[in-house]
């Protein structure tokens, strides 16, 4: 699928650059992407060796078991069959991320996470349903405090630029509320 | 009330750490040891994910710089300004689901034209707010598995990607 995806995106984006003359800042942008992506990941790598050293004293000590039978009750309702300590720790720690606005270490734990589901799958070529609700709920998640837009909308003079925070929580809920739904009807029909 | 939000988001990670750390102190576990073992294994994954990511960046750049979202917007404007959604939003609807960072430039340039305060800027704002992008998400999240066929993972993605549009465009015309 990511084939399709990935050639459709560049073939329409060098076409239309053809003819609408765009073709010297497609150029450049194309020589930029590659370092661009390698200097993204210098600034990654470290958050995420950070946090994988921290979860592997979580994991070696039995913290990790400890905080994730406290939290499933609730992982149970998106993940009903996933039993496994290590995997359910890091879907929580992925959201809990996400909801603080810590998107970089967020990625860290979704990808850990997505490993995980992968072993439990046995590495095969067609995804799991846990897999498909974690990137698509992952996808909804919005931080409830919007520290960005906030200081953007500080910066420009706002008479209140926490007045979206409450849309901004109601938006994510009712979006994640519905990827859900749509997941687990999806999942039974395939 | 937004103190307490502040708090939390800056005092969330610190004190996850903290009492991980404290734990392993507790427990007498050669806790410097295992941080490094773990700091090595997540260090091979940055390296893993980096072909992916070259090939996301590839492909986010050439949408980008070809100016086809321009002709997006231009096509949709009409549409939009039927349903009495103000067209300012078009770039930020479509550019959300490509690029986080290239979204908030964009919000900053809506916000500047319309105001913060406005309408259409208080919609811009709860439009941008969401973590990852799905392209994103897709590329990075499957690429660490040995997953080719992702289900209904794209599909579930664009749904909910739409009805959040959906939902900030209606849910700032009441609060």
């Amino acid at each position: 699928m990511m084939n399709l995806i990935w050639a459709a995106i560049f073939i329409v984006s060098f076409i239309y650059a053809c003819l609408a003359g765009n073709l010297g800042a497609l150029n450049e942008a194309l020589t930029e992407a590659a370092s661009e992506a390698v200097e993204f990941i210098i600034g990654l790598a470290g958050i995420m060796a950070m946090w994988s050293g921290l979860m592997e004293i979580a994991e070696r000590t039995g913290l990790i078991n400890k905080l994730s039978r406290l939290l499933l009750p609730f992982t149970r309702l998106l993940f009903p069959r996933q039993k496994d300590p290590e995997t359910l720790s890091a879907i929580i720690m992925s959201f809990m991320a996400n909801i603080f606005g810590a998107g970089n270490s967020s990625t860290v734990f979704a990808l850990r996470t997505m490993e995980k589901l992968d072993e439990h799958n046995h590495h095969s070529p067609v995804a799991s349903n846990d897999m498909c609700t974690f990137a698509v709920v992952n996808m909804a998640f919005a931080p409830i405090f919007p520290v960005m837009a906030i200081q953007i909308r500080t910066e420009l003079g706002s008479e209140d630029p926490y007045s979206i925070v409450l849309p901004s929580v109601i938006t994510a809920s009712v979006t994640i509320l519905v990827s859900v739904l749509v997941c687990k009807y999806l999942e039974r029909r395939n | 009330m937004s103190q307490i939000f502040t708090l939390l988001s800056v005092g969330f990670l610190p004190a996850m750490s903290a009492l991980i750390i404290a734990y392993g102190l507790w427990k007498r576990a050669p806790i410097y040891d295992y941080f490094i073992e773990g700091a090595k294994s997540g260090l091979k994954t940055a390296v893993e994910i980096l072909p992916f990511l070259i090939g996301i960046f590839i492909a986010i750049n050439s949408l980008t710089s070809s100016g086809i979202l321009n002709l997006i917007d231009l096509l949709l404007a009409p549409l939009l300004t039927a349903l009495e959604v103000p067209a300012q939003l078009l770039p930020l609807m479509f550019l959300r689901a490509i690029s986080g960072s290239g979204s908030l430039i964009i919000l900053q340039d809506i916000l500047e034209n319309v105001g913060p305060d406005s309408y259409a800027g208080r919609v811009a704002c709860v439009m941008t707010g969401g973590c990852e992008t799905i392209i994103y998400v897709l590329a990075l999240y499957f690429g660490v598995t040995g997953v080719k066929q992702m289900r209904h993972a794209l599909k579930g993605g664009l749904i909910g990607y739409v009805t959040g549009i959906i939902v900030s465009i209606v849910i700032c015309k009441f609060i």
